[in-house]
């Protein structure tokens, strides 16, 4: 019986002995990394008949963003991230996004917002696409400001007179980037700018309905991206 | 009609047959398969008094997700002490605890490679019905078991968290239940074995579902030294939960191969090599778990 004791007190050992190892890092790079964010754009705007309007509020809903590589044969974008109509799909590792952000994200332009964190494979990427439609019950950010039918909301005043527009309706922005991946290089910061008071002056902001109004500013919308 | 050595040979390259025919699906980061408990706690009569001391090395590999977009790639060493006593001639009880090595690539050229202690697991054996007291042909019973989230957090220098895959284990409390059949028929034993997994309380953005492992392996004992055997093992992995969101895609099934060549090389004694090849997977998340390659060494003390 004393083989048996000493063997049990020498398992028992073993076992709290493993589970007082540390937990080591013995190796780490986090590849390559870019951070998203959305500029804002509140202020004043003349739309395209001359009329002055100010803008003191602003969402927009970005259905999802996607890295365009350069060699689009090689470029395989999820199947989720098409299909913006779809319940969200995350990749299996949570925090490995690739290529793009799905599920959607409600921006406010009146303060810049950080959107996420892409881990893109090492490439060469030319373009990056935006998709702008209407919020869903799953979508993050500020998502009351929209409920969960518009696609943008625009608060402010129009010849000294409170203005609104908001409504639904999409658009795809394809917008040119060059930028080169690498696992060695530090996190990349891309910045989308979505050009609200530009899509004011291409607009008739007297139109009587709200509705139409927002749908119109949904259609002009145009939007640049900026990459330190 | 094929002699019994032959029987058993064709078994064995049965298996290794089946291992050949490729294979592809879907992954996760705290994955195993068949009956991890067969060499440590044994598949036959508990022995009253009896303490079995083990180490099993075992190496995995497993993608996860599409290439060239979010794949991440693992690869495993785990060595698992383990310790199972049997108070009586119906109850093994048991601990085990891995020590992992895990490395990890991701898509984005993003690299870890970790090593810590994993999650502790406690089981119990009960033999409910055997056939007869002493030397019986059938046993059956139930396994049970409690797998703590005992592993450390791997954090990057910066202090954040490193995805799940590079975590040493799945992070939840995890109860575990089944049903074991053993026929011993000397020279010849089947063994039959069922077994859920469910966790709860993960501290994780993602926890996985509930898994469920079967397994059927058929044995030859060639003489007092050598046996082999082997079988099938399957288990299907309900989707993981992800940040508070069922995730359909990660739902994951696959079927192994599973020779094992065991060599007893004097009294009380067991080493075991086998392996555990992928011979069809069923995955939404285009992930091809690999082989597993393990050994073990076990042995046995009884009480004088």
């Amino acid at each position: 019986m004393n083989r048996i004791a000493t063997a049990a007190a020498l398992a028992s050992l073993g076992l709290v002995a493993g589970a007082a190892l540390p937990a080591c890092l013995l190796d780490y790079s986090p590849g390559a990394v870019v951070d998203l964010y959305v500029e804002p754009d509140l202020g004043e705007a003349t739309d395209a008949n001359g009329a002055r309007l100010q803008i003191d509020a602003a969402w927009v809903h970005l259905g999802s963003l996607t890295l365009t590589p350069c060699d689009g044969a090689e470029a395989r974008v999820p199947e989720g991230w098409l299909s913006w109509a779809r319940p969200v799909a995350h990749a299996h590792h949570a925090r490995g996004d690739g290529l793009g952000l799905d599920g959607g994200h409600v921006v406010s332009l009146a303060e810049e917002t950080w959107l996420g964190t892409l881990r893109p494979p090492p490439a060469r990427y030319c373009g990056v696409e935006v998709i702008v439609e209407a919020a869903t019950s799953t979508s993050d950010g500020e998502r009351e400001a929209l409920g969960e039918v518009d696609t943008l909301r625009v608060e402010g005043r129009r010849e000294g007179v409170a203005w609104t527009a908001r409504g639904p309706g999409g658009a795809a922005l394809a917008l040119p980037l060059t930028w080169t991946a690498t696992a060695d290089d530090p996190a990349a910061r891309l910045a989308i700018h979505l050009d609200l008071r530009g899509a004011i002056e291409r607009v008739d902001t007297a139109v009587d309905d709200e509705i139409d109004r927002g749908l119109d500013l949904v259609s002009a919308l145009d939007a640049d991206v900026s990459l330190e | 009609m094929l002699g019994p050595r032959l029987a058993a040979l064709a078994l064995v390259m049965t298996s290794l047959a089946l291992a050949a025919t490729p294979g592809r699906a879907s992954a996760c980061a705290t994955c195993g398969c068949g009956d991890p408990t067969r060499t440590t706690m044994g598949t036959g009569q508990p022995y009253a008094g009896r303490l079995r001391l083990g180490a099993n090395l075992r190496y995995r590999w497993d993608d996860v997700g599409d290439e060239g977009v979010d794949r991440a790639t693992v690869h495993e060493v785990r060595l698992d002490l383990a310790a199972a006593y049997a108070p009586t001639d119906w109850l093994i009880v048991a601990a085990s605890l891995p020590v992992l090595y895990r490395d990890v690539g991701w898509v984005n050229g993003g690299h870890a490679s970790t090593v810590s202690p994993g999650e502790l697991e406690l089981r119990a054996r009960v033999v409910l019905l055997r056939d007869r007291a002493f030397a019986p042909r059938h046993l059956l019973g139930v396994a049970l078991g409690l797998k703590l989230p005992t592993g450390i957090d791997q954090v990057t220098p910066g202090g954040t968290l490193l995805p799940i895959e590079a975590q040493p284990g799945s992070g939840t409390w995890d109860g575990i239940g089944g049903l074991f059949y053993t026929h011993l028929a000397d020279p010849w034993a089947v063994f039959a074995t069922a077994q859920v997994t469910v966790g709860w309380a993960g501290r994780y953005d993602e926890s996985p579902g509930p898994s469920l492992r079967g397994g059927l392996a058929l044995q030859y004992r060639f003489d007092a030294n050598v046996t082999v055997r082997g079988g099938v093992d399957a288990r299907w992995d309900a989707p993981a939960t992800i940040e508070g969101q069922t995730d359909p895609s990660t739902e994951h099934v696959t079927l192994f191969a599973s020779p094992d060549f065991l060599w007893s090389p004097e009294d009380d004694w067991l080493l075991t090599v086998g392996a555990r090849i992928p011979v069809a997977q069923l995955s939404g998340q285009g992930r091809a778990e690999g082989w597993y390659f393990l050994v073990s060494a076990v042995v046995d003390l009884e009480a004088r």
